[in-house]
C-alpha cells in the first residue's frame, strides 16, 4: 500500500541551508554574530522546539563604545592638566582615579551585557526578538513562523558591506504595537533583527522555514 | 563626593548583578555562567573599594 502521510518523519528533515552552513564549519562560536543550532534555552521555549539559529549584532557595532573607553583610559594620566583636579591632594587624586577605572568597568559591562544579551532566535515554530534597552528595560517580541509575511534586508554604510551585517526586517501579518517600533527603538517592525551578521543567510533560512511551514499546512500536518 | 559617588556606583553594580541573573533568565546562553562570575567579581572589587574610601 502506498504510504501517503506519516507523522514520524516530519522532525527529521531538516533544513537545507542549515545542512550547508553547518558543513561549512562556520557559524559555531558563541561570541559569534550568527550561531546556527546553538545549545541555548529560552524563557517561553516550548517542549521539543529546536532552536535553528542565534544572531546578535555584529561584534564591529561595538568599536563606538570601546574606542570611547580607550580614550577615556588614558584620561587620570592628565589630572594635573584639569584646573579643578589639579589643585585637590594626592589621597583624592587616588580614590578619583579609583572611581574613574571602575566607572569605565561598570560601562564597558553594561554595554557588553546589553549586546551580548540582545539576541535574535529563530526555532522551527517561532522566532523571538529580544531587546533590552538600558539595564533596566525589556521587550521580547514572539511569532509564528507561519504569520510572517516577508522577510528582507539591507545594508547601509562601509562597516557593514566590510563586515556582513545588515538589518533583517520580518513583517508579520498582524499590525503589533510594540516598543521596538513606537517607543526607543526606532525600529522598521517588531521583527527587525539590528546589524546581524550574514543578513542573506539568514533570510534564506527564513524563507526555507516559511516554505516548510506552508508546505505542512498544504498537507494538513500542524506542530 | 567621591564618597557618594562610589555608593552611587556600587548601587549600580548591584543592578547589574541582578539584572544579569533576569537576562540570563531570559536567554540562558552558555557563556552566562561566565558572565555571572565576571559580574560578581566586578561587584565585589566594588564593594571592597567603596568600604575602603568611605572608611578612609
Amino acid at each position: 500500500m502506498p504510504e501517503i502521510f506519516d507523522a514520524s518523519k516530519k522532525e527529521d528533515d531538516g533544513l537545507v541551508e542549515v545542512k550547508r552552513l553547518m558543513a561549512s564549519g562556520k557559524y559555531k562560536n558563541d561570541w559569534g554574530s550568527l550561531i546556527l543550532s546553538p545549545q541555548i534555552k529560552f524563557e517561553s521555549q516550548n517542549e521539543g522546539e529546536k532552536v535553528i539559529v542565534l544572531g546578535r549584532r555584529h561584534f564591529i557595532t561595538n568599536l563606538g563604545w570601546i574606542c570611547l573607553i580607550c580614550f577615556a583610559f588614558f584620561v587620570p594620566f592628565f589630572w594635573n592638566e584639569f584646573p579643578l583636579v589639579a589643585d585637590v591632594d594626592n589621597n583624592v587624586h587616588f580614590f578619583l582615579t579609583i572611581l574613574w577605572y571602575l566607572s569605565l568597568a561598570l560601562f564597558a559591562m553594561q554595554n557588553f551585557l546589553l549586546w551580548f544579551y540582545n539576541v535574535y532566535i529563530v526555532t522551527d515554530e517561532r522566532l523571538v526578538d529580544v531587546d533590552f534597552f538600558g539595564i533596566l528595560y525589556k521587550n521580547i517580541n514572539v511569532t509564528q513562523i507561519r504569520k510572517v509575511e516577508d522577510v528582507n534586508y539591507s545594508q547601509k554604510g562601509i562597516l557593514s558591506s566590510f563586515f556582513d551585517f545588515g538589518d533583517v526586517v520580518i513583517q508579520t501579518a498582524s499590525e503589533q504595537r510594540s516598543d521596538d517600533v513606537f517607543g526607543k527603538g526606532g525600529e522598521a517592525s517588531p521583527f527587525t533583527f539590528e546589524a546581524v551578521g550574514n543578513p542573506n543567510e539568514v533570510v534564506r533560512i527564513i524563507s526555507e522555514l516559511m516554505e516548510q511551514e506552508e508546505e505542512e499546512e498544504y498537507q494538513g500536518r500542524t506542530r | 563626593m567621591i564618597k557618594i559617588l562610589m555608593i552611587l556606583l556600587l548601587l549600580l553594580s548591584v543592578i547589574m548583578v541582578r539584572q544579569e541573573a533576569l537576562m540570563n533568565k531570559v536567554v540562558n546562553l552558555p557563556l552566562g555562567k561566565n558572565l555571572r562570575v565576571l559580574v560578581w567579581v566586578f561587584f565585589l572589587i566594588t564593594l571592597i573599594l567603596t568600604t575602603i574610601v568611605v572608611i578612609a
